[in-house]
């Protein structure tokens, strides 16, 4: 079993036990044992029903979130929660004593409910950075099963879907737009040298440098091994030639750090650009155009 | 003569399993979700001399091919085999002064490479042709296609690598799939679906291309150093219905040393049968004649010893489902 989602978040776990310990020992001390005949059993059933989901829905925010203030939040409302729903579901099973204690069972949820409404409002504004993030990378449609997990890009089936898109648009007047292909050259010898981590790390950092390098009008995807495909909306082919070119010459800057060595390694990469100004154009033959021009300029380059 | 079977443990961990695992953890998936089924746990694999039978390298591959997220995985994986597996014995393959020379070698010790395809070459006056077929069972679609892709991969890094003038075609035995780019980007080489059986194909001239700093005089040596070969089920069966075409399957059961019986219940067990294998080599052979050496009926029906031209016909349509001279006219 892996043990690292637990140690994360360590101390909640701990507190989550405690505050369990610490619910169930005032209830022992404040109570006593309902007899069998008084419980109502569809009730307990229930109510144990709610306190376990409620201690699932800790699990999964502790086991899935990053540590940070929207997941305290969550967690402290959760627990406040949990600890309610408990003394609900031993309620059923016990009489507390003295009675008035029961109306005390709804506070720590009230408590909690309002601390997840909080954690709603900062998880929104988080969620709001990271669309600030994703805007060169996603057009108008999320779709988390299309994503490239390497370099977090969206793959090329994604792409496909907005190439016809754009052509869409290409029918009601709009101007022609470009798809642009990237390539890294010496990439399979840097594999080679380096090993798969490193290689995709390479991935990564050119992905994020690409997207940089584009309008916030643009979507860059992963193509396949180690190219990239940009699509620029109503763009010429000399201006998407230009962002390419500055693109190229970022990416050739860019100094790229061994592990334990000082020595910096730059990475180059080449790139083809097609514009598209035909409606009913298949994608296929369109990226095979792509690669080809793009194979063309690797011989050129030879 | 030795030869294994898809549940002898004879496959090197390190190559065939623990990198699908890695490259598979790399994309998100978990160790455990690649292994299911397989009756490994992850820390077996490291352990140095673990092997792992075919069965269990085809149950991993399975798993795999489920994940969205690794789609390209039988790309990288076979980049991973050619920068281990194959330069492992680079004093053998990388010294070879030819491609033809290079072709030699891996008839003769392929299988001792790379143990899940073993190569039939058949060669016309202009043109080689290259048919692979299953060495030790014979695999679901899907696995078949990761194995096609990983030695297409593999294949194409080699020549990148090793002699980049060498120009070659790949036939790919399934219809085109969806995920073309990959094929865009991983295969540089010239590429065609639908065929019969995983192959390649290169004119007689390319045989001579040179490989990059060679020291021939190392390969006998290397070849010598090699242990004797370790055949699979299927790529024993295959030798043996070559060599022996007119045998029965008792007779060929006889000669491998088993029953009958049990025969026929391994040849079960790697999902086929006698028949089935025996088809297979005849109709590489008689669509070899038809396309490539363009025999009429009569010369191939004489040629696979058939009594008359309506049988092979009849036989041709059953291994192809097109008659000879349909199949000749596409």
């Amino acid at each position: 079993m892996k043990l690292q989602p637990f140690l994360l978040h360590q101390s909640r776990w701990l507190l989550l036990v405690l505050l369990t310990l610490v619910a169930i020992t005032i209830t022992a001390y404040t109570s006593i044992l309902r007899p069998l005949s008084d419980i109502n059993w569809l009730d307990s059933l229930g109510e144990g029903g709610l306190t376990l989901m409620t201690l699932i829905w800790i699990a999964v925010t502790l086991l899935t979130r990053p540590k940070g203030l929207v997941t305290n939040l969550l967690f402290a409302g959760l627990s406040a929660m949990y600890v309610s729903m408990l003394w609900d579901f031993l309620d059923e099973m016990v009489v507390f004593t003295p009675h008035y204690l029961t109306s005390f069972e709804a506070i720590p949820a009230c408590f909690g409910m309002v601390l997840m409404s909080i954690s709603a409002y900062y998880w929104y504004k988080e969620q709001s950075i990271f669309n600030q993030t994703l805007m060169k990378k996603e057009r108008f449609y999320r779709d988390h099963s299309m994503t490239d997990f390497v370099t977090g890009l969206y793959s090329v089936e994604y792409m496909q879907n907005q190439v016809r898109h754009e052509q869409s648009r290409l029918a009601n007047g709009n101007s022609p737009f470009c798809l642009t292909l990237f390539d890294i050259c010496d990439f399979a010898a840097y594999s080679r040298q380096h090993g798969m981590q490193k290689s995709n790390q390479l991935l990564r950092d050119i992905a994020d440098m690409l997207s940089l390098s584009m309008r916030e009008s643009d979507l860059l995807c992963r193509f396949a091994a180690d190219k990239f495909v940009v699509v620029h909306p109503q763009t010429n082919h000399v201006q998407a030639q230009a962002f390419a070119n500055r693109a190229a010459e970022f990416i050739a800057r860019h100094a790229n750090y061994d592990d334990g060595e000082n020595q910096p390694q730059y990475s180059a990469v080449r790139w083809s650009c097609i514009e598209v100004d035909d409606k009913h154009c298949e994608f296929e033959p369109l990226i095979a155009a792509l690669v080809n021009e793009l194979n063309q300029t690797k011989v050129a380059a030879a | 003569m030795s030869y294994f079977e898809c549940q002898t443990k004879q496959l090197a961990s390190r190559y065939f399993a623990l990198p699908i695992v890695e490259l598979a953890s790399q994309r998100g998936v978990h160790a455990d979700v690649i292994l299911k089924g397989s009756k490994l746990f992850y820390t077996d694999l490291h352990a140095n001399p673990t092997r792992i039978s075919y069965e269990q390298f085809e149950t991993i591959v399975s798993n795999l091919i489920s994940q969205t997220s690794c789609q390209e995985v039988s790309f990288i994986y076979g980049q991973y085999l050619l920068n281990t597996l194959i330069s492992h014995h680079a004093e053998l393959l990388f010294n070879c002064h030819n491609i033809q020379q290079l072709l030699k070698v891996l008839l003769l010790k392929g299988l001792d490479i790379l143990p899940f395809y073993h190569i039939r070459k058949l060669q016309t006056e202009t043109s080689c042709h290259l048919l692979f077929s299953p060495a030790i069972a014979e695999g679901k679609p899907a696995v078949t296609r990761f194995l096609c892709e990983a030695m297409a991969s593999l294949c194409c890094g080699y020549l990148k690598w090793r002699s980049p003038e060498t120009t070659l075609t790949l036939q790919f035995p399934y219809t085109k799939p969806k995920q073309v780019a990959q094929y865009l980007s991983h295969i540089h080489l010239a590429y065609s679906f639908d065929h019969s059986d995983f192959a390649v194909v290169m004119s007689n001239q390319a045989l001579a291309q040179q490989q990059i700093g060679t020291f021939p005089y190392l390969v006998a040596r290397q070849l010598k150093a090699l242990p004797p070969p370790q055949r699979g089920f299927l790529a024993q069966l295959h030798r043996l219905q070559l060599k022996y075409p007119k045998y029965h399957s008792e007779q060929i059961a006889e000669i491998m040393g088993m029953s009958a019986a049990t025969f026929k219940r391994k040849l079960k067990l790697h999902q086929t049968t006698f028949i089935n294998e025996k088809d297979r080599l005849h109709r590489q052979q008689a669509m070899f004649y038809v396309a490539e050496q363009g025999y009429s009926n009569e010369q191939v029906a004489t040629a696979l010893q058939f009594s008359d031209i309506t049988n092979f016909r009849r036989a041709f349509k059953r291994w192809t489902g097109l008659t000879p001279s349909y199949f000749r006219k596409i």
